[in-house]
């Protein structure tokens, strides 16, 4: 076939399992095949685990015309992208990771779909080891409208709560589809004027949610009086099929810039106990570390912003980030190896002493990616 | 002159033991007399020397050897780590793909193939995919001063005189 052929000679080659959402994702947007070799290969349990089975199934139902292909031992796989093709969907995610794991690569394809895209997501919604629907919520919705994605239809609803190892949890999560990105200058993070937070609880004592918010707030009024945490316990079916009680803050700054910290109670049955009011301060903690960091973008945010800026109009983008995280950095490489787009970087050291720690300083100019697929109406 | 001397003296009254040494230090010492500068320097580079002997014949105290040395490349050491950002996100990654098409020629006369412990690059290549930035060294939010680190980065700090 001349197609395939023509298929081979760009393909992209990598070896194991890690950063498997990111390849698949500049793969279908970027269109180019892509072919992991040596996934676990070495391991007692070899090849791809259920949740990374269940992520590739989602990413095969928002594009139309991927072809997949997966070894017997499931050590290789092999993806020739589709087109982004949207539309009203539901999909279930695996228990063994958050449903952020899933959102956070939606996320970045949202905006290019045929038709807006429109999915249920069902699992779990707060864990230790992803960033929660919550966070994503409250940090990369205000982000993506920086880019021009804005509208009523762009939102992240929480029907209900799940927590781990049973999950049981469903969000909705909506995003308008754009044909261009907006450039932007994103320089100045401003100071910040208010915390918010999210103190939930499922199947426990709605009583633990408030001993949260009060060790939090105990850290945190030493630096702002405007801090708001609200309760938010979910009961019946809303409230998953697993006891749990976590966390989530945020600090909004005056130019619009979130930052975040969040933590979770250890899955039942698994890790030690927490003590709500540990789990609190912890987190509370936790943000001041994000608030020394510092950036105009949360750090778990930091690849969606450079996603975007690469994707925009090809004018110059510019953003300033706290320490890049290693996510982060290896993400840039695979936007040179998809894109062919190298970011400035700049380390800039704070001039005034009470400001946190490093910044660095992004710029790029955009590929000028147009959503070809977007039907005008 | 006479400080130069005195100080001599007091030198070789102190390495009595190494004569060998002192000696050398005294020819030295008299080939460049006229340049009281370049005379200390060179007393202070036979100082050293004599440290090593010492150490040398005790056998203790070995960590003090070549002090000036160690401490200069922790020194570079330091500036190598800290960033050239760009090289670092960018440099490595070549050296990545060297690595990987070198695992190739792993075979042992064509059949078998050595299977290695896994490295710290082929670890990374299966870890966790997780976008979360961990705080490796939490900093102690409780001491004053680390919390002024940050003061002002709140509306309640201080603000620059253009706003």
């Amino acid at each position: 076939m001349a197609g395939g052929a023509a298929g081979e000679a760009q393909c992209l080659s990598y070896t194991g399992c890690n950063f498997l959402r990111q390849r698949l994702v500049l793969a279908t947007l970027s269109g180019r095949p892509l072919k992991i070799r040596k996934i676990r290969a070495k391991e007692e349990d070899p090849g791809l685990r259920d949740f990374e089975a269940s992520f590739i199934r989602l990413i095969d139902k928002v594009t139309n015309g991927s072809r997949i292909e997966i070894n017997q031992t499931g050590t290789t796989l092999y993806y020739q992208p589709g087109l982004l093709y949207g539309g009203l969907l539901e999909h279930d995610c695996s228990p063994s990771r958050g449903i952020g794991y899933y959102l956070e690569s939606l996320l970045c394809l949202a905006p290019f779909m045929k038709h807006p895209l429109k999915i249920v997501l069902r699992g779990v919604t707060n864990d230790q080891v992803d960033p929660s629907v919550d966070v994503l919520k409250a940090t990369a919705l205000p982000l993506l409208k920086k880019f021009g994605i804005d509208g009523e239809s762009l939102e992240i609803k929480i029907n209900r709560r799940g927590m781990p190892p049973k999950g049981g949890g469903e969000i909705l999560f909506s995003c308008p589809v754009r044909k261009v990105l907006q450039p932007v200058q994103f320089t100045d993070p401003g100071k910040i004027k208010r915390i918010r937070g999210t103190a939930y609880s499922v199947r426990v004592s709605p009583q633990m949610a408030n001993r949260m918010v009060e060790s939090a707030r105990g850290i945190l009024n030493k630096f702002l009086p405007d801090i708001y945490i609200y309760t938010d316990h979910m009961k019946g079916v809303n409230s998953g099929k697993s006891p749990g009680f976590g966390l989530c803050l945020t600090a909004e700054t005056i130019n619009g810039t979130v930052l975040s910290a969040e933590l979770a109670s250890s899955p039942q049955g698994q890790g030690a106990a927490v003590l709500p009011e540990e789990l609190g301060q912890n987190c509370a903690k936790l943000l001041l570390e994000e608030v020394y960091r510092g950036g105009c973008v949360d750090s778990t945010n930091q690849s969606l912003a450079l996603l975007l800026m690469t994707l925009g109009q090809r004018d110059v983008s510019k953003v300033l980030l706290g320490p890049l995280s290693p996510y982060t950095v290896e993400f840039l490489r695979h936007l040179r190896s998809f894109f062919q787009i190298m970011f400035k970087i700049e380390t800039k050291t704070t001039e005034e002493e009470h400001m946190g720690g490093e910044k660095v300083l992004m710029t790029c100019v955009g590929i000028g990616f147009c959503n070809l697929s977007k039907t005008i109406r | 002159l006479e400080a130069d001397e005195s100080n001599r003296n007091g030198f070789q009254h102190s390495k009595a033991k190494k004569a060998d040494s002192v000696r050398h230090t005294k020819v030295k010492t008299v080939d460049t007399e006229d340049d009281d500068v370049e005379n200390l320097l060179k007393e202070e580079e036979e100082y050293e020397e004599k440290i090593d002997l010492s150490a040398d014949t005790t056998g203790a105290l070995k960590w003090k050897e070549d002090l000036t040395q160690k401490a200069a490349e922790a020194f570079l050491r330091q500036q190598r780590s800290t960033p050239n950002l760009r090289k670092l996100v960018y440099g490595t990654a070549v050296e990545d793909e060297d690595q990987e098409s070198e695992d190739a020629d792993d075979e042992l006369g064509g059949l078998f193939r050595v299977s290695r412990p896994d490295k710290a690059s082929k670890q990374k290549a299966n870890a966790l995919d997780c976008s979360k930035f961990l705080v490796e060294k939490p900093q102690d939010w409780d001491l004053e001063e680390v919390m002024s680190s940050i003061r002002d980065c709140f509306v309640t700090g201080k603000w620059e005189d253009d706003k």
